[in-house]
């Protein structure tokens, strides 16, 4: 697939009547096929970046250019699952009638959660809520996967299987995935390419070309590290 | 039970003539000798279909109402004033118009039910409607659901404990509504039976007829809460 173009990008909220810029003319290509992190503090316009890419919002100005026959999904930070209906309905959720059922079933599978496609939101812990959410974007086929901080809300040990499948499913299906966060950490075992937002522009651009499993233990991870902290001005 | 226990013993001791105040036995009787008749539930019969019209007619146009004002909010705006002041006005004091328009049949009875019970409905429905969780309609917009898609498939499940609120509560003004009604402008009903046993100085009867209408209104708010409780069993979910 080819590229996602952001041209002079930029967006503004009105805080107390006055203009409050978020983003200030954004421009970057970002390769659809692969995980692109957009990484930065609280506040520095990264899940504004990700509204406009899907097109929960409007840019003041810019151009955002899709590649053709794109097919967006949307991870959010909360499930944002219909509590009204049951773990396996809320994946199949918006699907045609005659969607593959062997397929929702295997996508239970994995995310770990066949004993409980019959059990309600309320009824599951907020992994398996997050679990849920995963899945049910993936159950659409989308050839390009926005997630916004996704795993925040989760623990140290059920963000790390959620990272790992992440990672499975970028290897299974080569979808491209634009994925926003604030931990260093996660963005170092995620991204092919990381894009620091930093008061409202793109402060820095690192590739991260690395094959197999990856372990942000070892000293290039841990100079990466420092190559962001550096970026993002803290000590 | 307290209640039942005053009344029991002020029978007893003779405080007012069973004219003002027959015994709870007396009441007990004529209950049974009216079920026995067929009088009462022939009465219940009646003022029950009358609901059932009039409900239904208030829940199909509160539902139309309130799509419309979501598809077009347009409408709302127009409609509001108007709505606004139609909803203060006492469904009882249209009686007189009505009957001079429609004569002494079932239409004003029907109307004065449906002007009873149409708004708390409409603005039930309405407020569950306006009250959606942002988030998940950002859910059917990222799947690319149309407004009407919305409105179907995420606004209407989310407004459902509000929307069965409002039901449960304009049902209970479309038995008061009807009873004031038929007390007014008819020659059948509970209204009827209770007014005209008065004019019989049957006060035993007009206390059997009252019971009734709290033994009915207490049946239909049990099935309604029933319904609600397995209808919507995530209502505790919604707006968490």
């Amino acid at each position: 697939m080819s590229d996602l173009i952001i041209n002079n990008l930029t967006k503004s909220y009105r805080v107390n009547n006055d203009p409050y810029p978020v983003l200030k003319g954004i421009s970057c290509t970002t390769d659809c096929s692969a995980i692109t992190v957009i990484l930065g503090k609280s506040g520095c316009g990264k899940t504004t970046l990700l509204r406009l890419i899907s097109g929960l919002e409007e840019p003041d100005a810019g151009t955002i250019k899709y590649p053709a026959n794109i097919n967006i999904g949307m991870m959010f930070q909360e499930a944002r699952l219909m509590p009204w209906l049951t773990c396996e309905k809320n994946i199949t959720f918006g699907l045609p009638p005659n969607y593959d059922k062997e397929k929702i079933r295997a996508l239970l599978t994995t995310v770990g959660l066949t004993n409980f496609a019959h059990a309600y939101p309320g009824e599951l812990s907020g992994g398996m809520q997050q679990r849920t959410a995963l899945a049910r974007t993936l159950a659409r086929d989308s050839n390009l996967i926005l997630m916004d901080e996704p795993f925040a809300a989760l623990d140290y040990f059920t963000r790390q299987i959620m990272q790992k499948e992440v990672l499975k499913i970028k290897a299974a299906s080569h979808t491209g995935i634009i994925f926003v966060t604030h931990n260093i950490d996660e963005a170092l075992l995620l991204a092919d390419r990381i894009l620091i937002l930093k008061d409202g522009n793109i402060t820095s651009d690192i590739t991260i070309a690395c094959q197999g499993q990856r372990d942000i233990l070892t000293a290039r991870f841990i100079d990466l590290k420092r190559q962001i902290l550096a970026a993002l001005q803290i000590k | 039970m307290v209640i039942f226990l005053v009344w029991y013993l002020a029978a007893k001791l003779g405080l007012w003539s069973t004219y003002v105040l027959p015994s709870p036995g007396h009441v007990w009787d004529a209950a049974l000798n009216m079920l026995v008749k067929g009088e009462l539930l022939s009465a219940l019969a009646i003022s029950f279909r009358r609901i059932c019209i009039g409900f239904g007619c208030s829940v199909l146009l509160a539902f139309l109402f309130s799509f419309l004002f979501v598809l077009h909010p347009g409408i709302r705006t127009n409609l509001d004033g108007l709505f606004n002041m139609l909803r203060h006005i006492p469904p009882i004091s249209l009686i007189p118009l009505l009957i001079l328009w429609f004569g002494i049949g079932e239409t004003p009875k029907i109307i004065v039910i449906v002007m009873a019970s149409f708004f708390p409905i409409l603005l039930n429905i309405d407020a569950g409607l306006a009250g959606c969780d942002k988030k998940l309609l950002e859910v059917g917009q990222v799947l690319g659901f149309s407004k009407s898609r919305q409105l179907q498939s995420i606004m209407l499940p989310y407004a459902l404990p509000h929307i069965l609120v409002g039901m449960r509560i304009g049902l209970g003004y479309s038995l008061r509504a009807i009873i004031g009604a038929e007390m007014v402008a008819a020659a059948n009903g509970l209204g009827y039976l209770i007014l005209d046993s008065q004019a019989m100085s049957r006060s035993d009867k007009v206390i059997v007829g009252i019971l009734f209408i709290g033994i009915l209104g207490l049946l239909i708010d049990g099935v309604f809460s029933l319904v609600i409780k397995h209808l919507v069993p995530y209502s505790q979910e919604i707006g968490k």
